[in-house]
Order: structure tokens, then C-alpha cells, then sequence
């Protein structure tokens, strides 16, 4: 594990999180919708965990065509990292944004496209860990081919919102946004991306942990320790 | 002076086909007094804010849908009623300006300077936001621990079986 990555990112959440919550709660004003008003609030980490989910499936997705060219351990590693990034971040989206749906659509949820394909991407991520934790040999392939197949959906979410009639807002919210909203928004975007960071690196050396393990385990079957 | 009688002639000759024509706008001679009884009769006036603020097409010549009998709504009785609704709704069917001075006085109200003037009263919905905080924190706070948790395990795991290669080794 870079320590000087993990000590720089850790200290970028440390100031950032307390100064998106500032931002998004008493500097920016309310939105100007009838159906939005105070739980417009949600937007500052929901937006930006949705960010993340993305980054973490294209991670995923190059390290898994970076693995399946090379066949690097280190590739798969941090393409099993990033997979469950990708979990959490996606659950963190569905969750909040459903808890959003209800506040201003009074449902918790609406089977629309922006929704049914963000919760595809989310399944196809939740498969990944599984077939690498429960798969056996083999499975970092079988993984692999499913993380650069989760990549391909990442346009479609994006562009659902423009392909089919939705009742998701649109992509153009984020460039729309002024003044001190613009500013929490993106305090809020950099403060998720060192914490992505942060959170690949410490995952990570999880996964070196693992394999590591994995060496040792070999080293004491040798020895006759075990079956 | 032969002009000026051509003016008024032609000027005379308009008015006859304008009114003839029946184009001149309607104008409600109770708009104001509907007004006053709209802004008394707090029933009322929350119905028609809740049409605009809906966005709703708002039809006055939509007639309601009759209430069952018996069907009480749960809401406590206004303390007044106005009478002059039904006049009233005639009069916004027949009058458009009528009918735009409502749709600008309910604009107002929802504009966004009212917002934040009354932002006291539009933060009463706080439970969504402060519940989708709680989940994103919990999510977080549970990765976080299940990687701590892991990672000790993995530690464990590892120093005890590097501890038995060692002994087997050394007997």
C-alpha cells in the first residue's frame, strides 16, 4: 500500500466531508422545484456516489481486459477492488436515490430506465464478487468477463435518460447547476474521488493480504500441515 | 376639419364591427370580490395552489367528481366557506385575465424568492434527507468494518500458519 497516497487522500476526505455537508446545508440555496425544495440535499452525495459506481465498473472493466490480456494477479486484484467499490457505491446510489424517489415522486420506486438499468449494472457487480468469492478456480476469468460486460452498460444508464421517456432528470442538471451549488456539487465529486482512492488503496492491500495468504497456504501443504 | 371626419367615421365604423364581432375581452365585474373570497375561503385557495403547484391544467369548467355519500374527507371544516365559489368559477371560465392573474399569483407564491423567504416552512420534509444520510453512512460504516474485520482475519490466518511452517521446519 502506498502510504503516501492513502495519508494524502485520507486527510483530502478528512477536510472534504465536513465541507461538502457546510456547503450543501448552509450555503447552497434551495432548489427551485416545487417537488424538490429541502430534499434536494440528497443530490450533493448521491450524484457523486453514482460518479463512483462508474468509475469503479470502468476500473473493473480495463483491469479485467488488462487481465485477461496479460494475466497479471496484480490486474485482477485491483479489478476485484474496484468491483466492490462498484457494490458498495451502487448500493449507496439505489439506496439513497430511492429514499429521493419517495420524497419528491411519493414512490420508492418507478421500474424506468435510468432506475431498471442502474440496478442491472448493480446485480452484474454484485455477481462479480460472488463468482470470485464463491466461483473456486477459474472464477477470475469467468469475473473478468463479467466486469468488462458491466462496463458496456455504463453508457446505457447515461444515456437512458435521453433514449427513453423517464422520469429521472436529465444529464444536463449537473452542467445547469450555479453558484454555490456548483461549488458543493464539485467539492462533493472531488472529496468522493479521494475517497475512491483511498478506498482502492486500502481494499487493495486486502487483496495482497489475500494472496499472500494464499502463498503461504501452499508453503504449509508442502509441509505436510495441511490436507 | 373634413380629416378629422373621416377619422371619427372610421373610428365609429370599428367599434360597431368590434363589438359586432363580440372580440372584446370579457371582463369579470366581481374579479376582485372572487379574489377576497378565494384568500378568506382557505379550503379553496388550497385546492387551487395545489392544482398550480402541480402544474396541473387547471380547467375551472372541469366539474369535480361527486363524493360519495357519506364520504367525509378527514380534514378539519374551514372556518368559512364561500359562497360565491360557484359564481366565481363561472367567472374564471368566461374571463381569461381572470384566470391569469390566479396563475400569476400562484407563480409568486411558488417562486423561488418565496422559497427562501419561507424556506422554514419547506424544510418540513427533512426526515427523506436525514433517512438517506443514515443509509449512506451505514453502508459506509458497514464496508469499512467488514474490511477491517477481514483484513484482521487474513492477518491471523496468515501469522498462524507461517508460525506452524516455522515449527515444522525447525522439528
Amino acid at each position: 500500500m502506498n502510504r503516501g497516497t492513502v495519508i494524502v487522500t485520507a486527510v483530502l476526505c478528512a477536510i472534504g466531508f465536513p465541507a461538502v455537508l457546510w456547503l450543501a446545508f448552509y450555503e447552497a440555496p434551495l432548489a427551485d422545484h416545487p417537488a424538490l425544495f429541502f430534499n434536494q440535499k440528497i443530490f450533493y452525495f448521491h450524484v457523486p456516489s453514482a460518479f463512483m459506481m462508474f468509475a469503479a465498473v470502468f476500473v473493473c472493466g480495463i483491469y479485467s481486459l488488462l487481465f485477461l490480456r496479460k494475466r497479471k494477479p496484480e490486474h485482477d486484484e485491483i479489478a476485484n477492488s474496484a468491483a466492490e467499490l462498484g457494490v458498495l457505491f451502487g448500493a449507496v446510489v439505489l439506496v439513497t436515490g430511492s429514499i429521493w424517489g419517495k420524497a419528491s415522486w411519493n414512490t420508492w420506486w418507478e421500474w424506468e430506465a435510468r432506475l431498471t438499468t442502474a440496478l442491472l449494472l448493480w446485480m452484474i457487480m454484485l455477481a462479480y464478487v460472488l463468482v470470485r468469492k464463491y466461483g473456486g478456480p477459474g472464477s477470475e476469468r469467468l469475473g473478468a468477463g463479467l466486469g468488462v460486460f458491466a462496463m458496456l452498460d455504463v453508457p446505457l444508464i447515461y444515456l437512458s435518460v435521453h433514449i427513453w421517456r423517464t422520469v429521472h432528470p436529465k444529464t444536463s442538471v449537473v452542467p445547469e447547476l450555479e453558484g454555490k451549488m456548483r461549488i458543493a456539487f464539485w467539492v462533493g465529486v472531488a472529496t468522493f474521488i479521494a475517497f475512491f482512492v483511498l478506498l482502492i488503496k486500502v481494499r487493495n492491500s486486502l487483496g495482497r493480504a489475500e494472496r499472500l495468504l494464499h502463498d503461504v497456504r501452499e508453503q504449509a501443504f508442502d509441509a505436510g500441515l495441511l490436507d | 376639419m373634413r380629416s378629422l371626419a373621416i377619422v371619427m367615421l372610421v373610428s365609429a365604423w370599428t367599434a360597431v364591427a368590434h363589438a359586432q364581432d363580440g372580440d372584446a375581452p370579457y371582463a369579470s365585474p366581481i374579479k376582485d370580490k372572487c379574489f377576497e373570497e378565494i384568500e378568506k375561503d382557505a379550503g379553496w385557495y388550497n385546492e387551487l395552489e395545489l392544482l398550480f403547484q402541480n402544474q396541473l391544467f387547471f380547467d375551472p369548467r372541469t366539474p369535480a367528481e361527486p363524493r360519495p355519500p357519506g364520504d367525509v374527507p378527514p380534514t378539519h371544516e374551514p372556518d368559512y366557506t364561500s359562497s360565491m365559489r360557484a359564481q366565481c368559477t363561472e367567472e374564471m371560465k368566461r374571463d381569461a385575465s381572470f384566470m391569469a392573474q390566479l396563475r400569476s399569483h400562484f407563480d409568486e407564491r411558488l417562486s423561488y424568492e418565496f422559497q427562501r423567504q419561507n424556506a422554514g416552512a419547506f424544510t418540513t420534509n427533512k426526515k427523506h434527507v436525514i433517512m438517506a444520510y443514515a443509509a449512506f453512512m451505514m453502508l459506509l460504516v458497514g464496508f469499512l468494518v467488514g474490511m477491517f474485520l477481514r483484513q484482521r482475519k487474513l492477518v491471523a490466518e496468515i501469522e498462524r500458519l507461517r508460525e506452524d511452517v516455522k515449527r515444522s521446519a525447525s522439528e
